[in-house]
């Protein structure tokens, strides 16, 4: 268990930075993810941790102890690389106990310990087996019983569930979820899947193009991104954006205008999510829009609209599509859901877009349509 | 009825047509002697060239009164065992090791002077080789030894195993180390790194993720060494001449020396098909030890 | 595992750690570059010492003495290019660095060894009479033009020949479903580990028979000939790698076999090719064993045979000039290996790989 500081650390190859200067905290028994699209770093980041890369500048410390001149072998890491990284050659049991083998320990300690990660990652049956002769499951189990049978202070997963198959990765999330509460390991996991990093982590880290663009918790992602990169990046389907244009407390969106909560002047981008738009009779919304596309999957069905500010998407409950194709329906959503973001692509806080229903005089026509 | 669309007749490729003018050259040039040698072999064939009758008499030689066979038959062994051993896979595989772990500039920087040698012209080998061993105050060794005292030794008379055994192996390093750079090289690379981080060594390293990815490519590099050892004579006919006497010569030179130098065309004949026996014989164990179903796959596109 | 939370920790000695991080760096870099200089010195050595013979008078003193001077030289210029390479990310201006690095060496050669320098070993180039025994001796010597372009000639005959006829064959073996291929891939393979050199004897009857002893052609038929099982497999590993996709994909839009083979797959082996020929060339370039038994006649000599029968000379060699024979022999095969490294290195040996 170790508390881990980066202090201004980075990383190139060459005339190319691949990391900016990068400053990060991460506490002791701390499940934390770096989420980010492939080449934003976050690869780079674990590798450095564990020693495998050394930085360009700054500080990488473990509890305090800056371990930029440790070797790897001496950093008590253990890592599950994305292709689990099994020594083809050598049996499950002898591929556990492989780290043991650098540390002087009595031979049955060693062989109970290599027992016990086995048997805490539920492999105990395939001691004697062959990686080859493994399926892609059982092979994660082995990489997470090597990177933890030394009882490391940090566990780095880089993209350990990628190769798995859907059923798979819904049951492996949990299980390492539950496991690293139980065994109170400082945990990073590195991945391009924002549910996994949602669901398991406790602070996610969302990485774009070499530098952190955002901390925070899923729901602070979530729901309060700090610019147009992790709100597109967080949530599925993506957030919708419309650009707009901002004078005093108006937002003139195609040919609507809608009400600002807050005076701005400028260029400015509307994101809204397509879970959070209702859609209701025309007359009752102040944007209107034009049923383009319908998707049926499943328990929702999906709409793209076309609106005078361009497409949207919307995500609705219900099994059948309550709309037809070219019907023209009005968009709502709920106060402060709708997001405003600056020219830069920065969120402007506690600013929000009116798009809430139109009262009317008769609150029948509120109701859905059937 | 479906009609057949038939825009252009399509006129199938002929596989015997890309094969036939490398199986004519190869026919005539390479198997034509095979079959020349193994009648040569039954005749007394000797420096004009005429066949006189055919008989056995080569092979009886052979095994009952050449008193110079067992000589060479041990100095093959020796010379084989040797270079193959100390150079064609111990340096060749510690080359590739060495220059794999340094920036790969200088690695290759490495390996390119390693590869020089098999570049040289034989004769100009040769000739570096007579070169150093020269007894003289000009030669190479000497002037290296002279000033540390020790006396000249003339390599050429008094150790000329040792000698070709240096000069085939210095050349022959480079094959291993070339094959065996490009195994090191598919390694993946997250193997080094899980082992790094579970605490091995650069020596851990070696032992646990390298040594394992090499023995299959050193099985198969030393036997098509030992087969390469075995029926080439090139730089020792250049630098030894095989001598003194018959000190440094062996089966292959041995075969070469009979035929040219004494004019027993038929008795070489018959010496050489020997050879021709162990180098089917090793090629045989060589397809049992690698794996060859990558060559022999089936090709995915069946029409012509 | 379940009570790893509970295990005491010792205290970690971070300094004791960062030591032996460091001595294991540091340490096992220099180790193996001291390795490698270590025994690839003994390579160079010769190499150096018939550069030098070759451009000084045949007085072993001077000999000695340029041969020192340009290997304390060769080390300093060795030593100093390896500390800028393994310091450039330190350093504000290493191109300027590795400028006085080049002006040092090129000011202490022109110092102190261009002066002891000569020529004269080269006559050979524009004298026939290279014994200096005022007859030119051309009954026994031809020119080393001649033997230049006769080794040329060889070389680039056997290199094209061979090219020719293992391209489309290892293409046919690589790609081509027909009866008897696994039959014939074997039979190759066999022929391509068949002890060649044992058939010397037969192959001089066989040409001997066939009018075609003593004469160039002849020679180039029969090193073709044995070449060609070595070019077609290392052609068809190269094949072999070229993905079906993309063949099917061509022939989906309409080519032929023939077609796809000339205008798709040829291009990509192109390194493959390149490999193939220069080692085809070389061993043409080098030969000496088939052209000292096949060609007896020395107005056909080889370079092979030419700097053979210098350094033979009864009368006694000239190590200058030997040297120097050794060096026009040599300097071709430089300058063909640096252009083509890359692609040698990249060789598979007849399908053996890993």
């Amino acid at each position: 268990m170790a508390r881990i500081t980066l202090e201004n650390v980075s990383k190139s190859w060459g005339e190319t930075q691949v990391l900016q200067p990068m400053n990060l905290e991460i506490a002791e028994g701390e499940f934390v993810a770096l989420l980010g699209p492939s080449g934003c770093g976050k690869s780079t980041t674990l590798f450095l941790l564990a020693g495998l890369y050394a930085p360009t500048g700054g500080t990488i410390a473990f509890d305090g102890h800056s371990v930029n001149r440790i070797d790897t072998r001496d950093r008590n890491v253990g890592i599950v690389f994305q292709s689990y990284a099994l020594y083809p050659n050598l049996t499950v049991r002898q591929n556990i106990a492989f780290p043991l083998r650098f540390k002087s320990m009595p031979r049955d300690e060693a062989a109970r310990r290599v027992t016990e990660a086995a048997n805490l990652v539920q492999i105990g049956a395939l001691l004697d087996r062959r990686p080859a002769q493994l399926s892609g499951g059982q092979q994660q189990r082995v990489a997470l019983a090597r990177a933890l049978v030394k009882e490391p202070n940090v566990l780095l997963l880089d993209e350990p569930l990628s190769n798995l198959d859907a059923t798979l990765r819904t049951a492996m999330r949990a299980e390492l979820k539950s496991l690293q509460k139980r065994l109170g390991i400082t945990t990073l996991i590195v991945t391009h899947d924002q549910i996994e990093a949602t669901t398991m982590a406790d602070r996610v880290i969302c990485m774009n193009a070499g530098a952190i663009a955002q901390i925070g918790s899923p729901a602070d992602l979530y729901r309060r991104p700090n610019d147009l990169f992790v709100a597109g990046f967080i949530g599925s389907p993506p957030m919708n954006r419309l650009t707009a244009t901002a004078s005093d407390r108006r937002a003139q969106i195609g040919t609507t205008t809608l009400a600002l909560s807050a005076g701005h002047d400028g260029d400015i981008t509307l994101g809204i999510r397509p879970e959070d738009i209702a859609l209701v009779a025309p007359e009752a919304a102040r944007l209107v829009g034009e049923v383009a596309v319908i998707e049926p999957m499943g328990r929702e069905v999906f709409y793209t609209l076309s609106t005078s500010a361009g497409a949207l998407n919307v995500l609705e409950h219900g099994e059948t599509a309550r709309h037809a194709l070219g019907d023209r329906v009005g968009l709502t959503c709920k106060p402060g859901l709708p997001l405003v973001f600056d020219e830069q692509g920065r969120r402007i806080a506690d600013l929000s877009v009116d798009l809430s229903p139109v009262a009317l005089v008769s609150a029948g026509q509120l109701e859905p349509q059937s | 009825m479906i009609p057949t669309a038939q825009l252009r007749p399509h006129r199938p490729a002929q596989p015997m047509f890309y094969l036939a003018p490398a199986l004519i050259l190869l026919a005539v040039f390479f198997v034509a002697p095979i079959l020349v040698n193994a009648v040569i072999a039954f005749t007394d064939m000797g420096p004009n060239l005429r066949v006189g009758t055919l008989t056995v008499e080569n092979f009886l030689r052979i095994v009952q009164r050449d008193a110079r066979l067992p000589l060479v038959l041990m100095t093959t062994l020796i010379y084989v065992a040797a270079t193959l051993l100390l150079f064609n896979v111990g340096l060749g595989a510690l080359l590739a090791i060495a220059s794999t772990a340094i920036p790969d500039r200088l690695g290759n920087l490495f390996r390119g002077l390693w590869l020089l040698p098999r570049m040289s012209p034989a004769v100009l080998y040769g000739i570096l080789w007579i070169w150093i061993a020269d007894p003289s105050p000009s030669g190479l060794l000497t002037m290296v030894t002279a000033p540390l005292g020790l006396p000249s030794v003339n390599l050429r008379n008094d150790f000329p195993l040792l000698l070709i055994v240096l000069a085939n192996g210095v050349v022959g390093a480079s094959f291993a180390m070339v094959i065996l750079t490009a195994s090191i090289r598919a390694i993946p690379q997250h193997l080094s790194h899980a082992a790094r981080a579970d605490g091995a060594s650069e020596w851990g390293v070696l032992r646990h993720v390298v040594a394992p990815a090499l023995s299959a490519p050193i099985r198969v590099v030393t036997l098509y060494q030992a087969l390469s050892l075995l029926t080439t004579y090139e730089y020792i006919l250049l630098i030894t001449g095989g001598g003194p006497v018959y000190d440094s010569t062996p089966y292959a030179l041995y075969i070469y020396r009979r035929a040219f130098e004494s004019g027993a065309y038929g008795y070489g004949a018959a010496l050489a098909l020997g050879l021709m026996a162990i180098g089917v014989a090793l090629t045989l164990l060589q397809w049992r030890v690698s794996r060859m179903h990558a060559t022999f796959a089936a090709p995915k596109i069946e029409i012509l | 595992m379940a009570n790893h939370a509970l295990v005491a920790v010792p205290s970690t000695d971070w300094a004791r750690l960062e030591r032996r991080g460091l001595v294991n760096r540091t340490g096992l870099l220099t180790a193996v570059i001291v390795f490698l200089t270590v025994v690839s010195m003994p390579l160079l050595l010769p190499y150096l010492w018939l550069a030098v013979k070759s451009f000084t008078t045949s007085d072993d003193r001077i000999g000695h003495l340029v041969l020192w001077r340009v290997g304390l030289i060769a080390v300093l210029a060795y030593a100093g290019a390896l500390i800028l390479a393994l310091s450039t990310a330190r350093l504000r201006h290493p191109a300027l660095l590795w400028f006085a690095l080049a002006a040092v060496v090129v000011l202490l050669t022109a110092v102190f060894v261009l002066p002891h320098l000569t020529l004269a070993n080269y006559r050979f180039l524009w004298h026939r009479d290279i014994g200096e025994t005022g007859t030119s001796r051309q009954d026994l010597m031809p020119s080393v033009w001649a033997a230049l372009t006769s080794s040329l000639l060889l070389a680039v005959a056997q290199t094209t020949l061979v090219m020719l006829t293992a391209t489309p064959a290892a293409y046919a073996l690589s790609r081509f479903a027909f009866a008897g291929r696994e039959n014939l891939l074997r039979g190759l393979l066999l022929l391509h580990a068949f002890p060649a050199l044992a058939l010397t004897v037969a192959i001089f009857v066989q040409l001997h028979y066939m009018g075609l002893l003593n004469a160039l052609p002849g020679v180039v038929l029969v090193m073709s000939a044995l070449e060609l099982p070595f070019a077609i497999f290392i052609l068809k590993g190269f094949f072999d790698t070229v993905p079906w996709d993309i063949e099917m994909s061509a022939l989906t839009d309409g080519a032929t076999r023939s077609q796809v083979f000339r205008l798709i797959v040829l291009p990509q082996v192109r390194g493959g090719l390149i490999a193939v020929a220069t080692f085809t060339f070389l061993r043409g370039w080098e030969e000496y064993v088939f052209v000292q038994t096949l060609l007896i006649d020395k107005s056909q000599m080889t370079m092979s045979l030419y700097l053979f029968y210098v350094a033979q000379d009864s009368m006694g060699a000239d190590y200058g000039m030997v040297a120097a024979v050794g060096m026009v022999y040599l300097l071709p095969v430089l300058i063909l290996y640096v252009f083509t490294q890359k692609y040698i290195t990249q060789m598979n040996f007849g399908g053996i790989k890993g």
